[in-house]
């Protein structure tokens, strides 16, 4: 699970959208009859200041330099220390944060002005301006930055041809055209005349324009949900050097906590920000405790050792029945899990067979009995929490008569053993899954199941998150075997998805190619209006539930113990349980 | 002594190079390009770009060439650069190591004493029902799998009679040695249980075995009490054959760590090791593998040193 | 340098069972045939094996087949065609009962093969060192201090992670089989080669030396018959130290792979629901424990057997 997560924040990037807003976010949904609302008792009462909120997690942190960190574990740091210019709010909309409003768009789309606030300091005292924000940019488009963000920045003008001409160079360098330090001027003499030109101005202090090459839709997003780097700290440590500077271990920005120490493996403390422009939280310290056994986890948070904890389904009861001293909070997250159809191989090339096999699968029992009611089944590319969502699409229901039909059809016919065949090949392949966790071992054992009922030969193969990416990945060269795999997406309040389903998105690994699609997602991408792209995007889910390339499983619901002493207007967001964490209180003892 | 010790040490060297040697290529030859899982996946990369992630990871070269060059690093004690973290081996290491030194030390003593104890307690009462409780609960612990008690004793302990903490090292903020203790009783106790039970066994026969031996019954024959006997006299003999199996029970005192640190939330060298297989961290794993095997080597010396010690029949030369 | 051990080994256990005239092995066991805790572990160990073995005619259940409705069911519970599941239904509604007996079968067949690998790896290569001495004998027990010294769980888990998901379907169980065997043949390496070393200086070898007999036949027809008695003890100890091994990697999901059931695998699917259904964890949990106990009482009644000294 926590590769997919990663998985999806990779993705998250690439759609141009913050990692934060793409991790394991939570919205309410008032619809899913399993949804809590937020319990009344946490509202009760008068702030009070003071206290220390535990939070169980089962990883570490990795990096908390907010241009080079790849994994969840750290963005839920980075995100209490730092802050972008905007963030999105409970209902995924933008509201400013380190901007004094949403952006002024001139230029047909072209001209993105942002107006910052004059009272922000970074947490040791030093005046943030609008120099920062385009250091941050910068620095991401440095010839020898480490990270993965550099390709979410190519709207900007110029940067497109910057990142090629560093390719050209790191090409010759490697041909041995140009010698290492000629090559390496080269680039930086690229970098520093792009970062003099009209990409990105700051005109004064608390001003900072954005100018595009074309129309970008997620540009809002991507320009503007981006977490501020200081410049001042970091500007001697541009490129490869970042890579392993302290600023990494010992992060410092301008956000609502600031950083106190890191004890790997153990635990992460902050504490409250007095200084925070939108004044200082309630809570004195903030502690991520690394508890890498999730049932370890939850026998903390019962004792009252931990304020927060994840709840795994199974537990679900016990923690709202028995348990006195735990406030559970449900809500219906932005992922959801699918069977990935390797459209590559001759088995699932025929729409038809790949209906076939989405109606032999009960979605409905998997959400009853794996997830223990608390999902709900998925059926395209699209979340019921976010704006574009199609309900109306093509929904395989659970249909086994249906599902023979369409394999004998097909040309597949069932042999003696009772295992289909086609021109002598029986139907047969491999079932990938990541074996470290439960569901999808559960999951994978349920789907084997179902097709071996309609005579289809699963072998299941558990394996660990590496070996997934690796045997999943288009482009190894090992991948002959047939296979389906089960992973998941996490989505974020941007619904570009280029990268997944147009015929050379990078995370296209099932060989998916539809023209309308790749039309519909350039068109999405260049239209601003919301109702306009609302459209396309409904369009886009309803092609690709006809087309079945995944089996879409489920979206399964976050399911979150909270100490009853923690009180506040807590409810599940976008942003996670915690985005409005600085409202939050703890109740003293009595 | 010394110069024996010193020996010993010398010898060890080709067994270390021996390990690093299987260690590295059972991990090299490994399927699956961790280049790919350390690479922005996110730019379309070309095969020019996966292939200079290898390069920055270290895995363009030959095989036999990467080893030469990590030994060569290893010597002045560089082991490379974690792939995951981005941060020298070294450093992750030696900030988890502390915790598993501690926990196997505590685990020893405190298994070591309690098998003497019970040992001793078997061997007197020989063939009584005390004996016959200590030698089921032995064979039981010493067969019983160590997750699945240290599940049941989490289950028992914390949950139910909620006496102990679930997890971790301390609370935060409360690090006397107390708070410390009661984090570390339950994962003390089970990673000593197996110990306990194996070396109760040998405490027991070893001392069985001596007290048959003439000069036990001779130093009884002289009036001596029996308390007196068996420290005085018999105790340092029958020690012998637990010194030997002392060494032995290295490795498994690693292994068993690396469960109970996982199922306990330890932060030590045991879980870095699980967590870096998931992530492919290929430094990091080698490292670990070398460094616990000098631990056992160490551990093992130190146990030879202790023949001496406990039977000055043997002479070092 | 492992000279220290070797005397206390000799030392501790002499076995002088060679001196009469009777077959070591029958003397062994008359004397174990009056050792009752052994005799006990004998017959669990035989009724563990028989289910193992008669699995399919033991119970009606498949042990693969999935049935939601009977998820969590308790035990004693009548599924839907009247049979009754003993043991309860686990987390995708099989019966427990039944994949503990199919669990059984692969659990105890890793086991047995392993230390079967374990022992014939060990007593060639320990027959090989202690007959032959020389650069022979340092290097096989150089390499046996290199893998002594390796922490084992940690590479066995390296190596079923990334060696696992290759083997083709079914095939992990072999795999673990002869990774164990590849690192479990030390210690009968040693005891062979220990045993060898004191047994060549004895009469019968030197009689057969001078008779002209070949290396080969000396330690097949001489010397390895010998040594027969103490590598029964240590296969029964080793037996169940592999079957814990293959219960360890399948619990932490690189060993047996689902939906074939084997102890460790089904203690792992188990383990989340103990609140929901402790019998999913339980019942493996608690055969495993029997068999390797059962395992350990006869290793030790085997070795007090052996032991001329502890004889009542």
């Amino acid at each position: 699970m926590k590769r997919h997560l990663k998985l999806a924040l990779v993705f998250c990037l690439t759609a141009g959208l913050l990692l934060s807003a793409c991790s394991k976010k939570p919205t309410n949904n008032p619809t899913t009859p399993t949804d809590s609302t937020t319990p009344p008792a946490t509202q009760q009462g008068q702030p009070v200041k003071g206290g220390t909120y535990t939070v169980a997690s089962t990883g570490d942190a990795s990096n908390l330099n907010p241009i080079l960190y790849q994994d969840t574990g750290s963005a839920a740091i980075i995100d209490k220390v730092f802050d972008s210019m905007l963030v999105r709010n409970e209902k995924l909309e933008f509201v400013p944060r380190l901007a004094t409003e949403l952006p002024k768009v001139e230029n047909n789309g072209l001209k993105w002005t942002f107006k910052l606030r004059n009272d922000v300091t970074w947490q040791d005292g030093v005046k943030f301006t609008s120099k920062d924000v385009k250091f941050t940019f910068t620095a991401i488009l440095h010839p020898t930055y480490t990270g993965v963000r550099a390709s979410g920045l190519t709207s900007l003008k110029g940067a497109q041809a910057l990142r090629s001409g560093y390719s050209a160079v790191k090409a010759d360098i490697a041909d041995k055209k140009v010698t290492q330090e000629e090559g390496e001027k080269k680039m930086m003499d690229a970098w520093n005349a792009w970062v003099a030109s009209d990409a990105i101005q700051t005109p004064d202090e608390y001003t900072v324009i954005f100018n595009l090459d074309k129309v970008f839709a997620p540009a809002m997003s991507n320009l503007g949900t981006r977490w501020i780097i200081p410049e001042h700290k970091l500007k001697d440590q541009l490129g490869a050097k970042m890579k392993d500077s302290e600023f990494n271990r010992a992060p410092l920005g301008t956000g609502r906590f600031s950083f106190v120490e890191w004890k790997p493996g153990e635990r992460i403390v902050l504490k409250a920000n007095d200084k925070w422009f939108g004044g200082r939280p309630n809570i004195n310290e903030y502690v991520l405790k690394i508890v890498p056994d999730a049932n370890t986890a939850m026998a903390a948070l019962e004792k009252g050792e931990v304020d927060e904890a994840a709840i795994e389904f199974e537990n679900f009861d016990h923690f709202k029945g028995n348990v006195q001293n735990v406030n559970v909070i449900e809500w219906q997250g932005l992922s959801y899990q699918q069977l990935t159809l390797d459209l590559q191989n001759d088995f699932f090339k025929d729409v038809n067979v790949r209906h076939a096999l989405a109606y032999a699968i009960n979605k409905d029992n998997l959400v009853k009995n794996l997830l223990m009611g608390h999902g709900a089944a998925a059926w395209s590319h699209g979340t019921p929490q976010r704006w574009d969502y199609n309900p109306d699409v093509f929904k395989p229901a659970y249909n086994k008569a249906k599902a023979e039909e369409l394999l004998d059809a097909a040309g597949w016919k069932k042999g003696a053993d009772g295992i289909r065949a086609k021109d002598g090949k029986k139907f047969a392949f491999d079932l990938i899954f990541v074996n470290s966790s439960k569901l999808y071992t559960e999951a994978a054992q349920v789907v084997q199941s179902e097709w071996k009922a309609i005579g289809i030969d699963v072998n299941l193969k558990g394996v660990d998150d590496a070996t997934l990416l690796d045997l999943s990945d288009a482009g190894n060269p090992d991948r002959k075997q047939p296979a389906v795999y089960i992973y998941g997406w996490s989505l974020g309040g941007e619904p570009d998805s280029t990268s997944i389903w147009t015929c050379e998105g990078s995370f296209n690994d099932i060989g998916y190619c539809n023209p309308k699609i790749e039309e519909l997602m350039t068109k999405g991408k260049e239209t601003v209006d919301q109702a306009e792209r609302t459209k396309i995007y409904k369009e886009i889910q309803g092609i690709l539930a006809q087309d079945q390339p995944y089996i879409w499983l489920w979206f399964a619901n976050d399911i979150v113990g909270l100490n009853k002493r923690v009180k506040g207007p807590i409810a599940g967001g976008p942003q996670g349980l915690d985005w409005n964490i600085e409202k939050w209180w703890i109740e003293p003892a009595k | 002594m010394g110069r024996y010790i010193l020996r010993r040490i010398l010898q060890s060297i080709p067994v270390l190079f021996g390990i690093s040697l299987i260690t590295f290529l059972i991990v090299n030859t490994a399927p699956g390009d961790p280049a790919l899982l350390y690479m922005d996946r996110s730019s379309n990369p070309t095969p020019e770009d996966i292939q200079e992630v290898r390069r920055e990871l270290g895995l363009d070269k030959p095989l036999p060439v990467r080893y030469v060059e990590w030994v060569g690093r290893a010597m002045v004690g560089d082991f490379g650069t974690s792939f995951k973290d981005k941060r020298p081996v070294i450093d992750r290491i030696s900030e988890t190591l502390p915790y598993s030194i501690k926990l196997s030390v505590i685990s020893i003593l405190f298994g070591y004493v309690t098998a003497i104890l019970l040992g001793i307690l078997a061997a007197v009462k020989a063939n009584s029902w005390i004996d016959y409780i200590i030698s089921f609960f032995s064979a039981l612990f010493v067969s019983a799998p160590v997750f699945w008690v240290a599940l049941m004793a989490i289950l028992v302990f914390s949950v139910k009679l909620d006496l102990l903490p679930t997890s971790g090292w301390s609370d935060y903020g409360n690090e006397s040695i107390w708070n410390v203790a009661r984090h570390l009783i339950l994962p003390v106790t089970i990673l000593a249980l197996r110990d306990i039970a194996g070396m109760s066994r040998y405490v027991r026969s070893g001392l069985l075995e001596v007290l048959r031996q003439d000069y036990v019954r001779t130093a009884r024959s002289k009036g001596l009490q029996e308390r007196v006997v068996i420290f005085k006299h018999a105790l340092r003999n029958s020690l012998i054959p637990v010194v030997t199996v002392m060494g032995l029970s290295l490795p498994a005192l690693v292994g068993g760590a690396v469960l109970t640190e996982t199922v306990f939330g330890l932060p030590g060298m045991g879980r870095l090791a699980v967590g870096s297989i998931a992530n492919r961290d290929y430094p990091m794993l080698i490292a670990i593998n070398l460094l616990s095997a000098v631990m056992v080597v160490l551990g093992n010396i130190l146990a030879d040193a202790a023949y001496g010690w406990v039977d000055p029949r043997i002479r070092y030369n | 340098m492992a000279e220290p051990a070797k005397k206390i080994e000799q030392q501790k256990v002499d076995y002088s069972v060679t001196k009469s005239v009777e077959s070591p092995l029958r003397i062994f066991w008359k004397r174990l045939r009056t050792h009752k805790p052994s005799m006990f572990s004998l017959v669990i160990l035989f009724v563990i094996l028989l289910l193992a073995v008669l699995a399919p005619y033991v119970t009606v259940f498949d042990p693969e087949k999935v049935d939601l409705s009977l998820k969590f069911a308790p035990p004693f519970t009548r599924s839907a065609d009247g049979h009754i599941m003993l043991f309860g239904g686990d987390n995708l509604g099989r019966d427990v009962f039944t994949r503990a007996w199919y669990g059984a079968r692969v659990s105890l067949m890793v086991g047995f093969l392993a230390e079967g690998l374990g022992i014939v790896l060990g007593a060639i290569l320990g027959a090989i060192s202690g007959y032959y001495g020389g650069w022979i004998d340092t290097l096989l027990m150089r390499i046996v201090d290199i893998f002594l010294s390796i922490p084992t769980l940690i590479l066995l888990i390296t190596v079923m992670a990334v060696y696992g998901p290759l083997v083709p379907k079914g095939g992990e169980k072999y795999l673990i089989v002869v990774v164990l065997g590849i690192l479990g043949w030390q210690g009968t390496a040693r005891l062979v080669r220990g045993e060898i070393l004191s047994l060549k200086e004895r009469d019968f070898v030197e009689a057969a030396k001078g008779l002209g007999a070949r290396d080969r036949r000396i330690i097949f027809r001489h010397i390895l018959p010998n040594v027969m008695a103490p590598i029964i003890v240590s296969v029964t100890l080793g037996v169940s130290g592999a079957i814990l091994s293959e219960a360890s990697l399948s619990y932490l999901g690189v060993g047996i792979q689902p939906p074939v059931p084997s102890w460790g695998n089904m203690i792992q699917s188990g383990q989340n629901y103990l609140r929901n259904a402790w019998w999913i964890t339980a019942f493996p949990g608690a055969v495993l424990c029997l068999t390797t106990l059962a395992l350990y009482m006869l290793g030790d009644g085997l070795r007090e057997a052996l032991d001329p000294r502890l004889k009542k």
